[in-house]
């Protein structure tokens, strides 16, 4: 019977919130919650109310391309680029 | 009964009946605000954005109209929006290497992109100091609206989407069907609200643009008779009855069915891969395109296909 345990949900530590960017959009991640994840994990679970992560095919941290297996850093803003499209009629 | 409030999913309570318990949705108590459909649904465009110049927006109507010119049947094309990072009011516009048919665009990368201002090879998307925002691409001279496939690829892709179309290539005339995606939602926007409109405009695109953009080969052939409508008088008209000859898929109807198992069968192998059949089969439908598109021009000769 211990499907019903509630934990409480984590407190934003400030200062030390990661940043994720895709096109304008920004999405805010308590450290806590996004320490531990790769950068593609943390697109996929906090950005896909934002964009298709499945179209990201580059991530960019301080300027620099970083790969999706990379792990997160507390602090940092991970840009992810969509690089490809379709058009119709 | 204890009320569980979720960061972003609402409140629950904990029921449970003889058989069991569960979570239901709550009522939260401390609720403070009423928000309407409209509200909820609406966008309200920020003062803050500043509209791209009508300098830079004749440079790509320019190029819409040339495409047109230059294929043999009404082609579409497309763009991609760039705003400067440290200067939100300037903008760039880069045309990535494509291809384009009358109902169809494909980019494969945006890493191959020419700047449609100075001719400027972008080598890696997006270019440093400039944010992707959003697309624009021609409809020819069908109307401007966004598609089931401009949905697909632009609800997933934030930003600023503007469709160009019913385009007159001898006045120069077009319109416009502009929005703003987020949050996987489409929100339409007045388009002279994001761009200046202006018909003084003598800028045009950079020619190294056209070098990235292929266009059909094979000659298409639109007849303009078999679409024949005719005007009985002022106020009444319907379509001539042309006697349709037998559809030339007859006479290969077996190597058809065969096509058409060998689907069924890719979207069986898609399934127990456990990968979207739906993506496999729009590349697929491109590729198929593209030889349509290549073929012989009595692929366009149908009585009842037109362009528009």
């Amino acid at each position: 019977m211990g499907l019903f345990n509630f934990s409480k949900p984590s407190n934003a530590s400030e200062g030390q919130d990661v940043q994720i960017l895709i096109n304008d959009e920004t999405v805010t991640i308590p450290a806590v919650e996004a320490v531990g994840m790769t950068v593609a994990e943390l697109f996929s679970r906090f950005a896909s109310t934002v964009c298709d992560v499945n179209r990201i095919n580059r991530y960019v941290t301080q300027g620099r391309i970083v790969t999706g297996t990379a792990s997160v850093e507390a602090g940092m803003i991970y840009s992810g680029a969509i690089a490809s499209e379709s058009k119709g009629a | 009964m204890e009320l569980l409030r979720t960061r972003t999913d609402g409140c629950f309570q904990l029921q449970s009946n003889f058989w069991g318990r569960y979570l239901a949705p709550a009522s939260d108590p401390l609720a403070d605000t009423v928000i309407t459909n409209d509200q909820l649904n609406g966008f309200e465009l920020s003062p803050d954005v500043a509209p791209i110049p009508a300098d830079l927006w004749s440079r790509w109507i320019n190029l819409c109209i040339e495409i047109l010119r230059q294929g043999n049947t009404d082609l579409e094309v497309s763009c991609r929006l760039l705003r400067n990072i440290e200067d939100p009011s300037k903008y760039r516009i880069a045309v990535p290497e494509q291809r384009v048919t009358s109902v169809s665009v494909r980019v494969d990368s945006f890493d191959k992109a020419i700047d449609i201002e100075t001719g400027e090879v972008i080598a890696q998307w997006p270019p440093e100091g400039w944010r992707p925002c959003g697309s624009s691409h021609s409809h020819n001279t069908m109307q401007a609206f966004f598609s089931g496939t401009d949905d697909q690829y632009e609800l997933g892709d934030p930003g600023l989407h503007i469709v160009v179309g019913t385009i007159d290539i001898n006045t120069g005339a077009y319109t416009l069907k502009a929005s703003v995606t987020s949050n996987i939602r489409r929100f339409d926007v007045a388009a002279d609200d994001v761009v200046v409109l202006r018909s003084d405009c003598d800028t045009t695109y950079h020619p190294a643009v056209l070098k990235v953009i292929t266009i059909p080969t094979s000659p298409s052939v639109r007849s303009l008779s078999s679409t024949s409508y005719a005007f009985d008088d002022l106020y009444d008209y319907k379509p001539v009855i042309t006697t349709r000859e037998p559809s030339v898929s007859t006479f290969v109807q077996g190597d058809v069915d065969d096509i058409l198992a060998l689907t069924k069968s890719l979207v069986k192998r898609c399934s127990d891969l456990q990968i979207s059949a739906s993506d496999v089969l729009h590349e697929l439908a491109f590729d198929i395109d593209d030889l349509a598109m290549d073929a012989q021009p009595n692929a366009l000769n149908d009585p009842f296909y037109w362009s528009a």
